[in-house]
């Protein structure tokens, strides 16, 4: 087996960028179109995985925003993998003081070949910090996804029960769109190796991951 | 505009798999070499682990899987004299990724155990590996493994003299053979760097409780064909694997044996794919010769 052989073998955790870290305003539908992931080896160099998913956000107050996205790389591998989760803002900013919010997940995960159903609980926290006349936005997160079955492949123990990322955001904010990227570092503290696909982290550990988002506000 | 979307969601369903790059054959060739391979190898043996040319014998196989409605060409190699296979204990060396003359030297280090050509090897490009016609399939895996044992069996193997080795992918169809024998039941499995399950590379991979059925529609249950295997074990890997995660693979394959005997080999500073080398030829052929005696 070689490493190169496993391409699209993601971290999951690693599927999409943060998909909201402000609250939509009330009544307000935002949708985003994502795409990227870890980076890995593949043909002698090294990618982002092309990951893709659309998701889309729904201002229930000004303060509160639910969402749901939908994991179309997920798709063509005959999975349907759904996050529905919401986003409360707990601090409005105030100068340089951020705004915070956190955001509680259900990764919900449907293997269609054999009806085998996962869901991983994930918790986000965000600070985001808007700057100039623009509304330019600045952000760091960190995602928290937590695997609950107390075991894994071949009925051995299940080893990894939080997986941690860290991400630095920037969005562009225009009157109807908005443009994302963001750098995540997944799987933090958690080894890269020995493993199928060759990922990229520091010291041995994690791996970065690389995302474009492009979003549509109405 | 709903029935455009679920057209569109169906349309994405369920196209994408990765069978082919988990049984992905590697580079292609346009003859056997052999001995005379120039490409890239996991070693070089030298000059005293040579055969004689007239004792490698590179030939075609007929093989029908379970389910199939014609035959498959394939190609395997026997080194030794196939006049003695109806008295000599013969490894079949099942490989991994790549194709037979990558496999040339670790063929030729198992014709060397014991003394030149003590035992007859006999290897095999599954279909789509080498030059070998079809697609590689997990049936085709054990299909035409089973081929090759077909062939042997032909010309007076037993059972008490035939001996399965299986490296990396090769210990898939290894396995599967020594646990539901079609034509001849091994007398003795040799595992080398063996992988777990498809879920467990799947989870390795994500860190997350992922069944396989995610992105394969393989199984390669080594842990579980294991359970079904009575005949005596041989395990070796190395403990720097930086491929297959010893603890998450072979350990996990050694322990769900629990047939008549079993011995393990955790070799410090091996690969994926240097425990020979890395164990070194003569403590390699050595132990391997102490099982196969025994």
């Amino acid at each position: 087996m070689t490493k190169c052989a496993l391409l699209l073998l993601p971290l999951l955790v690693a599927c999409a960028p943060t998909r909201f870290v402000e609250p939509v305003p009330k009544e307000h539908i935002n949708v985003t179109v994502a795409l990227g992931g870890p980076l890995f080896d593949f043909a002698n160099t090294t990618i982002p995985m092309p990951l893709s998913s659309v998701a889309a956000g729904y201002g229930l107050t000004d303060q509160t925003t639910l969402f749901a996205g939908l994991h179309t790389t997920a798709l063509l591998f005959k999975d349907l993998q759904l996050d529905l989760g919401g986003l409360k803002e707990v601090l409005r900013q105030d100068h340089l003081a951020p705004g915070m919010s956190i955001s509680p997940v259900a990764n919900v995960f449907l293997a269609m070949r054999d009806g085998s159903f996962r869901v991983w609980p994930e918790v986000d926290v965000n600070a985001y910090w808007h700057y100039g006349k623009s509304g330019n936005m600045i952000y760091l997160t960190s995602g928290n996804w937590f695997e609950l079955s107390s075991t894994r492949a071949d009925g051995e123990p299940q080893q990894d029960h939080w997986i941690a990322n860290v991400g630095l955001g920037h969005r562009f904010e225009g009157a109807n769109w908005e443009y994302t990227t963001e750098l995540k570092y997944l799987a933090l503290g958690i080894a890269n190796t020995p493993n199928a696909v060759g990922y990229h982290g520091i010291g041995g550990n994690g791996t970065f991951g690389i995302y474009l988002a492009f979003t549509r506000k109405f | 505009m709903r029935i455009s979307l679920i057209f569109v969601l169906v349309a994405l369903s369920g196209c994408m798999n990765l069978d082919a790059n988990l049984l992905d054959p590697g580079d292609k060739i346009t003859s056997y070499q052999m001995a005379a391979y120039t490409g890239d190898v996991d070693f070089h043996l030298d000059s005293s682990y040579a055969l004689p040319m007239t004792d490698v014998h590179v030939f075609t196989l007929q093989s029908q899987g379970v389910g199939e409605t014609s035959p498959t060409t394939i190609y395997a190699a026997y080194l030794g004299d196939t006049s003695r296979i109806s008295k000599d204990t013969v490894i079949v060396y099942c490989h991994g990724h790549h194709h037979m003359d990558f496999y040339y030297p670790r063929a030729q280090l198992l014709a060397n155990v014991g003394g030149k050509e003590r035992y007859g090897v006999m290897m095999l490009d599954y279909r789509g590996f080498g030059l070998s016609s079809g697609t590689p399939t997990e049936e085709g895996l054990y299909a035409d493994v089973d081929a090759a044992v077909s062939w042997l069996k032909s010309r007076g193997l037993t059972g008490d003299r035939f001996v399965l080795y299986g490296f990396s992918l090769g210990c898939a169809p290894a396995t599967y053979t020594a646990a539901n024998p079609r034509t001849l039941r091994a007398q003795k499995l040799i595992l080398e760097s063996p992988f777990a399950s498809t879920t467990s590379i799947t989870d390795d991979a994500t860190h997350l409780n992922l069944p396989a059925s995610a992105v394969t529609t393989l199984k390669l249950d080594n842990a579980q064909q294991i359970k079904s295997v009575t005949q005596p074990f041989f395990w070796m890997h190395g403990i720097d694997d930086s491929f297959l995660n010893i603890n998450t693979n072979g350990e996990v394959v050694y322990r769900n044996y629990h047939g008549s005997y079993k011995e393990a080999h955790r070799i410090p500073g091996a690969d994926h794919s240097t425990v020979p080398q890395t164990w070194g030829f003569q403590n390699y052929s050595t132990a391997l010769l102490q099982f196969i005696t025994r």
